[in-house]
């Protein structure tokens, strides 16, 4: 297919015409090249209108030529792949790309919201702050829904992402922002002194600025020179070149945050490799070399497909051998952008007319509804011409300067702010046109000084006075900002400022005249700057035009500053690889498979997956596995999986001591052998944790956590160790991984462990009664650690084996009970037999409950101190009528009752001043076939045999319910120690 | 006493595989002890006891040191990992207590890490997709260790030597299967 407007001799070595690419512009198929921009290669074909304006619905063309285009925003892809507001001079074309317009219906040209123009007069900034006020109710339902599906940008598929992204770190001692002649020149010399430098680049070719010029380097194309510089910092080991990357925020210490595309876009895309790759790199230094963007002027109708900016008119001949327009006129207030005249003449472009506002002249309007037509000149002379460019002068991109707060300072001599090297981010340096150097031969100067300057400051040798020849013409610029005809029926017409959000030069005019006078006023009340673009065309030239409204000047006037990030970051880079399951780690015990092969249902238990039931062929209700469970293991035997708890190596000749004053319970004259149960209290007195504590040698303790607080007892005890004590010796490891243990409780328990460990051992009760504790060896001789400890009241044992026998372990376990009818038995069942034996867990140790009020005052030692002991004496934790652990049963035994109901008198209203308590756990007991609960009653202890109401206000029940002892199976602990 | 037959399992049951100019594989047999000097005053004469014993000396914060048959990094202020390749025996810390004379804390943690290999000319590239130390020849060399995350997990990385660059990550073994997606996502995702 004929690409209308592209060159017939190919003269750009950018472009590869020998591999062409089939793509779609809303429907229509068109052809480009290997190289193209979307944007260029619609140029290339002779289309310019590629939008709809956000609250206008004006027609819009491509404005730019890189990543401060404003107007050309498409939708790419299809399905769920399509992405809404993709710039098209920044997308590289792709054969199969399928573009489509947005914000339009039914279609690009005819666009029935177009009739949002001619209610202009009604739409002015801030018509919404003013208008809709009634009535109230319409606002949220009808009136703002209306308005955002009126004005707009592109719309997200509605469908999951189905790319894939990741995230990174690198590292350098310099990053390069910018692969224009300032950061090549920077890049090059601080690479041959050895510097580990990153030079990143947004475009998918190297050379900045240069790619767009035809200036010459050392007498020969600049694209020379810069593949030159290329191919040498390829050669070293110590410089990583990243194009496609986009350097969008400054963070701190040093670190950067940049986005990297995927090389190369395909139809199908490959979910092998990431779409976009996030990095946070860790730089001591960077050199900003980011270039300028131009600006325009705003005149009546300025917004015309058509009229675009000087640099892109010429940037896209020299870059992409596409021409803009057959009749083009230029409007500038600068000398450089006459380079835009002497490209294209040579492309044999016609030049209809050069206005330089310096001398008087100027376009006041234009006509061409879907593309420029005609231009009216300040003489009311008409000039027919299908492109105007544009050019207003030059903006740094010093946004990165602005991500510490720094404020740029205006520099009149260039019209234009200017990075404020006393408030720079630590370790920047800025180079280049970014710092307001325009000629290509300051560009490369200054490249060269900031990397000299680093190489001082990072004690490397820098050769310098390498500059290449290059162009060094003068930039002559004269600030100008708005057209003003001086004929009443054209100044009323709008002049557009920012064109990503129809922001006119009358809308800061009303901004100004309604009192938002402010920079930041004027910003928030017309919406100068915001959207994809962040006014990277607009701001300077808004901010020139209030200048004027206030007649003052621009330092006067202020600016607003960047924050990150640079250009957009998709959600889905900052999320990287973590989604799915890799959300967050998971944490298996190693039973799991084994579990799993028993069809266990899995809980999240922090990060471990832990069964929290077995269920079996028949079965369909949890509460059904649970009760066989719970009778399974009060009959006969049962296992339960309890390698999450966490276990804690307590080592050295002050093991004791320190456990002293961990726990509140004396731990030194514990003997080698046994276990004790222990409570933590934290600092203020509150319990912390509980768990046991088994002593293996004088000096060797295993201490155990609940598998919630494992980490965070772990962390308590080596700021203890470290901070509070740090002349105990003591040595602490966690030994929650090395160890898989199984909870093997009921009155069979001690029959199946008899089969499994070695017959040296003697587990009988005399021999190795409650809270026993040892090593064992099983299967002839492998290493196990007998617990005699019970959880749920039943006669139990703990087995821990090293955790590489976990697995066969509860296989032989499981294998060798089946004859006493073994079951395996979940979270669930735990639950249910420890609320069944009175034993607080998570829900009761909540963070709120002192030892009093758990019923465990009585543990707490008067004979030595321990953390939180003081804190403990509080008035407020030792009220006589404070809440008491207490059992609970309905009064009706076929009710059933909630955790987190709250108690009340019988018949009071459940308001906090009638209050006595609340239930903590509840759980159908099938040991005593009805619901039974913990929970804290005031004085409750002495209330035992009355009666209350727990009450449940979210489902709007009250059940009246007994108190009763938190022991409800064998209180007297007969069956754990038989 | 019912005869039985207790097999062991690797957290990550042998895991290998190759990618594009990388390679991942569980490492898996001899058993690892913690040590720690608890008291000050036992510091010289455990130094040198190791020495005698492993005919290298205890390394220094951050370092690696080989010894015949193993190797031991440092991970915290006075404590050391030793892995010890060629031994199978789960009473290990036992044997080593006996041979400092009960003066140093010594645990066992065979089982407690799940241990993977990388390597390969690509191997940098996968890392640096999870793991933010720099480990650029200059900073992080060979035989070095280091303790810090591997995206959500808490790792140890050991840098061994050899022809091609060879790394360790260690994570609990409780998260093995963790760090495998986690190294096996940012390998596919290298090419």
């Amino acid at each position: 297919m004929i690409q209308s407007h592209r060159l017939d001799e190919a003269q750009s070595p950018l472009l590869d015409r020998e591999n062409p690419m089939q793509f779609s512009f809303d429907g229509r198929s068109l052809t480009g090249f290997s190289g193209d921009s979307l944007a260029s290669a619609l140029i290339a074909n002779g289309v310019h209108l590629t939008g709809r304006s956000f609250k206008y619905h004006r027609p819009r063309g491509i404005f730019g030529a890189g990543t401060e285009e404003p107007n050309a925003l498409l939708t790419v892809g299809e399905g769920a792949y399509a992405t809404p507001n993709s710039q098209a001079t920044t997308t590289e074309v792709y054969d199969g790309l399928v573009a489509k317009s947005q914000n339009r219906w039914p279609s690009l040209r005819t666009d029935i919201m177009g009739i949002n123009d001619a209610l202009a007069p009604f739409l002015t900034a801030g018509f919404y702050y003013k208008t809709f006020m009634w009535p109230k109710s319409f606002w949220e339902k009808l009136y703002e829904p209306m308005i955002r599906r009126a004005a707009g940008l592109g719309a997200l598929s509605g469908l999951d992402d189905p790319d894939t992204y990741d995230k990174g770190f690198l590292h350098c001692d310099v990053l390069v922002i910018g692969a224009g002649p300032a950061g090549l020149m920077a890049a090059l010399t601080l690479a041959r002194a050895g510097v580990r430098v990153i030079l990143a680049d947004d475009d998918f070719h190297f050379g900045g600025r240069l790619l767009f010029e035809s200036e010459l380097i050392d007498e020969r194309p600049a694209i020379d020179w810069v593949q030159k510089v290329i191919v040498e910092l390829e050669s070293y080991d110590h410089v990583r070149l990243m194009s496609r990357s986009t350097v969008y925020g400054v963070y701190d210490h040093g670190i950067y945050g940049m986005v990297t595309r995927k090389p190369g876009h395909r139809v199908n895309p490959d979910k092998a490799t990431p779409r976009e790759t996030l990095w946070r790199i860790y730089a001591k230094t960077s050199i900003l070399a980011a270039g300028a963007t131009e600006r325009g002027i705003a005149f009546a109708n300025n917004d015309r497909p058509g009229i675009m900016l000087a640099s892109a008119g010429r940037g896209y001949l020299n870059r992409y051998d596409a021409m803009v327009g057959r009749k083009v006129a230029l409007l500038r207030n600068n000398d450089g952008a006459k380079k835009s005249i002497a490209d294209l003449e040579r492309a044999g472009v016609e030049i209809v007319a050069d206005l330089d506002v310096r001398e008087g002249k100027a376009i006041i309007d234009c006509k061409g509804r879907h593309h420029l037509r005609t231009l009216i000149g300040e003489g009311g002379q008409k000039i027919e011409a299908d492109t105007l460019l544009v050019s207003g002068g030059w903006n740094p991109n010093l946004h990165l300067t602005c991500h510490h707060r720094g404020r740029p300072k205006w520099n009149e001599e260039i019209a234009a702010f200017v990075p404020d090297k006393a408030n720079l981010p630590d370790g920047m340096l800025v180079a280049g046109a970014a710092a307001g150097h325009f000629s290509t031969r300051l560009c490369l100067l200054d490249g060269e000084q900031a990397a000299k300057e680093i190489g001082a400051r990072l004690s490397y040798e820098i050769q310098t006075d390498n500059i290449p020849l290059a162009d060094d013409a003068p930039y002559q610029v004269q600030a100008f900002w708005q057209v003003k005809s001086g004929i009443a029926k054209i100044d009323k017409k709008r002049a557009w400022v920012d064109l990503q959000n129809d922001v006119t030069a009358k809308d800061i005019a009303l901004a100004a005249q309604e009192g938002f006078q402010s920079v930041e006023h004027v910003k928030r009340y017309t919406t100068l700057g915001m959207a994809t673009d962040q006014g990277k065309t607009a701001n300077v030239l808004g901010l020139g035009v209030l200048s004027e409204v206030l007649d003052q000047s621009i330092p006067q006037t202020g600016t607003t500053i960047f924050r990150p990030p640079y250009t957009p970051v998709s959600i889905g880079a900052f999320a990287g690889a973590a989604r799915g399951q890799e959300f967050k780690p998971s944490r298996m015990t190693p039973s799991h498979d084994w579990a799993k092969s028993k069809g266990a249902v899995f809980v999240e238990a922090g990060l471990w997956h832990r069964a929290q039931y077995f269920p079996i062929e028949g079965e369909d209700h949890w509460r059904t596995s649970v009760d066989r469970e719970v009778v399974g293991v009060r009959t006969n035997v049962g296992v339960c999986d309890v390698t999450t708890l966490g276990k804690i190596d307590v080592q050295g000749p002050d093991a004791a001591a320190f456990l002293n004053k961990i726990y509140v319970n004396g731990f030194a004259k514990l003997p080698i052998g046994k276990c004790r149960y222990g409570l933590m209290l934290r600092e203020d007195g509150i319990a912390m944790d509980d768990g046991t504590a088994a002593r293996f040698s004088d000096s060797h303790y295993v201490i155990t956590t609940t598998t919630a607080n494992a980490g965070s007892v772990y962390q308590h005890m080596e700021f203890c160790r470290q901070c509070l004590w740090p002349e105990m010796d003591v040595s602490l490891m966690s030994v929650t991984d090395q160890w898989a243990q199984y909870a093997i409780a009921g009155p069979k328990s001690r029959t199946v462990l008899e089969q499994l460990i070695d017959p040296v051992y003697d587990i009988s009760n005399a021999a190795f009664p409650y809270m026993a504790c040892g090593e064992v060896t099983l299967g002839g001789g492998i290493r196990a650690r007998l617990f005699r400890l019970s959880f749920s009241g039943e006669l139990a044992f703990e087995l821990g084996v090293p955790a590489r026998f976990g697995d066969s372990v509860i296989r032989a376990i499981m294998e060798h009970g089946a004859a006493h009818d073994i079951v395996a038995y979940g979270i669930e069942s735990l639950g249910v037999m420890r609320i069944e034996k009175g034993h607080a867990a998570g829900n009761e140790l909540n963070g709120q409950t002192s030892a009093r009020e758990l019923g465990l005052d009585r543990m707490v030692s008067q004979k030595k101190d321990c953390i939180g002991k003081i804190l403990g004496h509080r008035e407020g934790l030792n009220w006589e009528d404070g809440v008491r652990l207490v059992g609970f049963k309905p009064v009706d035994r076929k009710a059933a009752l909630t955790a987190g109901s709250h108690l009340v008198a019988i018949g009071q209203e459940a308001i906090t001043q009638n209050d006595q308590g609340y239930l903590t756990s509840s759980a159908y007991s099938p040991t005593l076939c009805h619901t039974i609960a913990l929970g804290f009653l005031r004085c409750g202890k002495e209330r035992i045999g009355e009666t209350f109401e727990a009450v449940d206000p979210l489902n709007n029940v009250r059940t009246p319910v007994e108190v009763c002892s938190p022991h409800f199976v064998d209180p007297e602990g007969e069956r754990l120690r038989g | 006493m019912v005869k039985m037959k207790l097999d062991q399992s690797t957290p990550l049951m042998g895991y290998r595989e190759d990618f594009f100019n990388v390679s991942l594989s569980e490492l898996s047999g001899g058993e690892i002890c913690s040590l720690a000097i608890v008291s000050p005053e036992d510091e010289q004469m455990l130094e040198a006891t190791f020495d005698a014993i492993f005919d290298v000396s205890l390394p220094q914060p951050g370092k690696i040191s080989n010894f015949e048959g193993g190797y031991i990094f440092w991970t915290a202020p006075h404590q050391w990992f030793l892995v010890h390749s060629e031994m199978d025996d789960c009473f290990y810390d036992r044997k080593l207590q006996g041979q400092f004379n009960d003066k140093m804390a010594i645990t066992l943690q065979s089982d407690g890490w799940a241990r993977m290999k990388i390597e390969g000319p690509n191997c940098r590239k996968v890392l640096e997709k999870f793991i933010m130390l720099d480990l650029d020849d200059s900073v992080f060399p060979v035989g070095c260790a280091a303790r810090t995350l591997a995206g959500h997990l808490n790792i140890f990385i050991l840098r061994h030597g050899g022809s091609n660059d060879v790394y360790e990550i260690w994570c609990a073994r409780s998260f093995a299967s963790s760090l495998m997606e986690t190294l096996k996502t940012a390998a596919r995702n290298i090419g």
